[in-house]
C-alpha cells in the first residue's frame, strides 16, 4: 500500500504526467507483490475505457467547441449583459451569468473559462476591474461548467460509481445555479466597494432583441435536458444530438463556422479525449488493485473508527477531498478516491447522487486552489496575469464557494428535488 | 524529430485520429436517427463506437506524447536549476519509456490469450480491440525516444 501510494506521489512530484504516474505506481505494485499475470495491466487498463457513456466525452467536447467556433459566446454575453448589466459591478455579474449559460453547453471548465474570458476579460480591464480580482472570479464562474449540465466529471462519476449520469446532470443544476448566485453576491460587494460601475439602463426592448439573438444557442441545453428529463435520450446520445445541432447552428444558420475548420476541430476532439481517457485507463488498473486490496472496507472502518456521526463524516470527507483537490488532479481524484468512499457513505444513508453533486461542486473549489488549480491557472492565461496577482482575490471567492458547498452538502434537498421529481 | 518518415508517420496519425473521431460522433448519432426516428435499432451501434473509441484513445494518448500534452505537475521542480531539471526529466522519461514497454509486452499476452475470442454483436476478434494499447504505446515509445534523444543532445551540448 505505501509502495503504490508513495511511488504514485513521487512520480507526480518529478513531473511524470499524472496517467502514466496513476500506470506505474500500479505496475511496480503487481511487479512487486501481485502474483498474477501481467496480462492483467492491458486487460484493465483496455476494458477500463471500454464503455457506452464514455462516449459522451468526446461527443460534449466536440459540441462545446463547434459552439465556442461558431462565436456564439459573443450572443450568450449579449444576452446576459441586457439581463443584469444594469447593477453594480455589471460586468461581473454578466460574466459569471455568461459561464453558467455557456458550462449548460460545454462539459468542461477550462473550456468554459476559455471562451468567456477571452471576450469578458478585457471588457472588464477597461472598466477598471483589477486583472487578479476578473481573473479569479472567472474561474470560479468558469468551474461551474462541471456542476451545471452537461459535466465530463459527472459522466466520469457516473462511470465509475455506477451513478445514473442523467441523475447527476439533473441533480447540478441546482446547485450550479446557487454557487453562482453566491459568487455574483461576492462580486457585488467588491464592486461596490472598489466603486466599479454599473452598465446601460435595463430595457425590455434590448432583453428581447439579445434573446432572439441568442435563442438558438440557448436551445442546446434545453434539448440536452429536455432529452434526458424525458427519457428520449441517454446522456451519450443527448450529446450526439447537441453535436448535430450545433454543426447545423454553426454551418447553415449562424454561417460562422467553416468547412475548413472541421478536421482542426476533430482532431483537437481526438487528442483531448485520449489525455482524458488515457488518465481513466490507467486509473482503473490502479482501481482494480485497491478493490483486491479491500481498500474501500479498510477506509470505511478508518472513517468510522473516528465517528459514526453521518454530519462530521461528511464534514470529513468534504475536508480529505478538498485538500486532495488542492494538489490533485480532478479526473484522478473521482476515478481512485470516489468509488472507495461511495460504499461508505451509502451505508451512511446517503443517496448516490447527492453525494456525486457534492463531490463535483468540492473538485469545482479544487479546480481553483492553488497549487493546481487547472480553471484558475487557465483564468489568469486567459487574463494575461499570475497566479501571484490573483492570490489574494481568489481566497474569499473560494470561501464563498464553500460556503456554497456547505449549504448544498446538509440541505440534500437542493441536488435531489428535481432528479427525483423529474426521473424515477 | 524533423526526418521525413516521421512527419509522414504523424501526419497518418492525425488523420487516423479525424477519421476515428469523426466516426464515434457519426455512429452514436446514426444509433439514435435509427431508434427514434426510424424505430429501427441498430444491433452494432452500441459496440462499434465503443472499441472506436478505445483506439482513438490510445492513439491520441500517442499524439499528445509528441505535443507533450499530457497533463502533469511541474510545479515542485521548478525552484531547482535547469541542468537539474534535464536531468530529471530524462531519468523520468527513461521510467516512463519502462513503462510503455511494459505495457507492450502485456499487450501481447492479451492478444495471445484473445485471439479466438469474437465480439457478442459484430463478431470481431477481441484481439483486434486488445490490439489498440500496445500498437498506440508502441507510438509512444517512439516520439519519447526521439524527446530523449533530443534531451541528451543538450545535456552532451552543455557538459563540452
Amino acid at each position: 500500500m505505501t509502495v503504490l501510494v508513495g511511488s504514485f506521489f513521487l512520480a507526480v512530484a518529478l513531473g511524470i504526467p499524472i496517467s502514466a504516474s496513476i500506470g506505474i505506481s500500479a505496475v511496480l505494485y503487481i511487479l512487486l507483490y501481485a502474483p498474477v499475470s501481467l496480462a492483467i495491466i492491458a486487460q484493465q487498463m483496455t476494458i477500463g475505457i471500454d464503455s457506452f457513456p464514455l462516449l459522451a466525452i468526446p461527443l460534449f467536447l466536440l459540441a462545446g467547441l463547434l459552439m465556442s467556433e461558431s462565436n456564439i459566446t459573443a450572443r450568450i454575453i449579449r444576452f446576459a449583459d441586457a439581463l443584469v448589466g444594469r447593477i453594480v459591478g455589471g460586468l461581473a455579474m454578466v460574466m459569471v451569468i455568461s459561464c453558467m449559460i455557456f458550462g449548460a453547453i460545454s462539459g468542461s471548465g477550462v473550456a468554459d473559462v476559455t471562451a468567456i474570458g477571452s471576450l469578458m476579460l478585457p471588457a472588464m480591464e477597461r472598466q477598471g476591474y483589477r486583472k487578479g480580482l476578473s481573473a479569479s472570479l472567472l474561474g470560479c464562474a468558469g468551474s461551474l461548467g462541471t456542476v451545471i449540465p452537461p459535466s465530463i466529471v459527472m459522466i466520469i462519476l457516473g462511470v465509475t460509481t455506477g451513478t445514473s449520469i442523467g441523475k447527476l446532470y439533473l441533480g447540478g443544476f441546482i446547485p450550479g445555479v446557487f454557487t453562482g448566485v453566491c459568487l455574483m453576491a461576492l462580486s457585488w460587494m467588491y464592486a461596490r466597494r472598489m466603486g466599479l460601475p454599473a452598465g446601460d439602463a435595463f430595457t425590455v426592448r434590448k432583453l428581447l432583441v439579445s434573446f432572439k439573438e441568442a435563442f438558438l444557442s440557448l436551445m442546446t441545453p434545453v434539448i440536452i435536458i429536455g432529452g434526458i428529463i424525458t427519457g428520449v435520450f441517454t446522456a451519450t446520445e443527448a450529446a450526439a444530438v447537441a453535436s448535430a445541432y450545433a454543426l447545423i447552428l454553426g454551418l447553415f444558420v449562424y454561417r460562422s463556422l467553416m468547412l475548413s475548420q472541421l478536421p482542426g476541430i476533430f482532431l483537437r476532439v481526438a487528442e483531448t479525449t485520449g489525455i482524458i481517457l488515457f488518465i481513466i485507463s490507467a486509473a482503473a488498473l490502479f482501481g482494480w488493485i485497491l478493490a483486491a486490496e479491500q481498500i474501500p472496507q479498510r477506509m470505511a472502518e478508518f472513517f468510522l473508527s473516528i465517528s459514526h456521526n453521518y454530519y462530521v463524516l461528511l464534514i470529513l470527507i468534504n475536508v480529505l477531498l478538498l485538500i486532495l483537490g488542492t494538489f490533485m488532479e480532478t479526473i484522478a481524484i473521482i476515478i481512485i478516491v470516489v468509488p472507495v468512499l461511495m460504499p461508505l457513505v451509502t451505508g451512511l444513508g446517503m443517496d448516490p447522487v447527492h453525494f456525486g453533486v457534492m463531490v463535483t461542486v468540492n473538485m469545482a473549489i479544487g479546480a481553483n486552489t492553488p497549487p493546481v488549480g487547472v480553471d484558475l491557472i487557465a483564468a489568469c492565461r486567459v487574463g494575461h496575469t499570475t497566479l501571484d496577482d490573483a492570490m489574494p482575490y481568489i481566497w474569499p471567492f473560494v470561501t464563498a464557494m464553500t460556503v456554497a458547498l456547505t449549504i448544498i452538502t446538509f440541505i440534500p434537498a437542493l441536488v435531489t428535488f428535481i432528479p427525483h421529481t423529474f426521473m424515477r | 524529430m524533423n526526418s521525413k518518415l516521421i512527419q509522414n508517420l504523424t501526419r497518418l496519425l492525425e488523420q487516423t485520429l479525424i477519421i476515428l473521431s469523426v466516426l464515434i460522433s457519426g455512429v452514436v448519432f446514426l444509433q439514435v436517427v435509427f431508434r427514434y426516428v426510424l424505430q429501427q435499432p441498430l444491433f452494432w451501434s452500441e459496440e462499434l463506437p465503443r472499441y472506436l473509441l478505445i483506439w482513438m484513445s490510445f492513439l491520441a494518448a500517442a499524439r499528445a506524447q509528441k505535443d507533450e500534452a499530457h497533463i502533469n505537475i511541474a510545479l515542485c521542480l521548478t525552484p531547482l536549476p535547469i541542468v537539474a531539471q534535464r536531468w530529471i526529466r530524462l531519468f523520468t522519461n527513461l521510467v516512463i519509456l519502462a513503462f510503455l514497454a511494459i505495457l507492450v509486452y502485456s499487450g501481447t499476452l492479451v492478444i495471445d490469450i484473445t485471439a479466438h475470442h469474437r465480439s457478442t454483436a459484430l463478431q470481431i476478434p477481441m484481439a483486434a480491440v486488445y490490439a489498440a494499447l500496445p500498437v498506440g504505446a508502441i507510438l509512444m515509445m517512439l516520439y519519447l525516444v526521439l524527446q530523449i534523444a533530443q534531451d541528451i543532445k543538450i545535456l552532451g551540448g552543455k557538459n563540452s
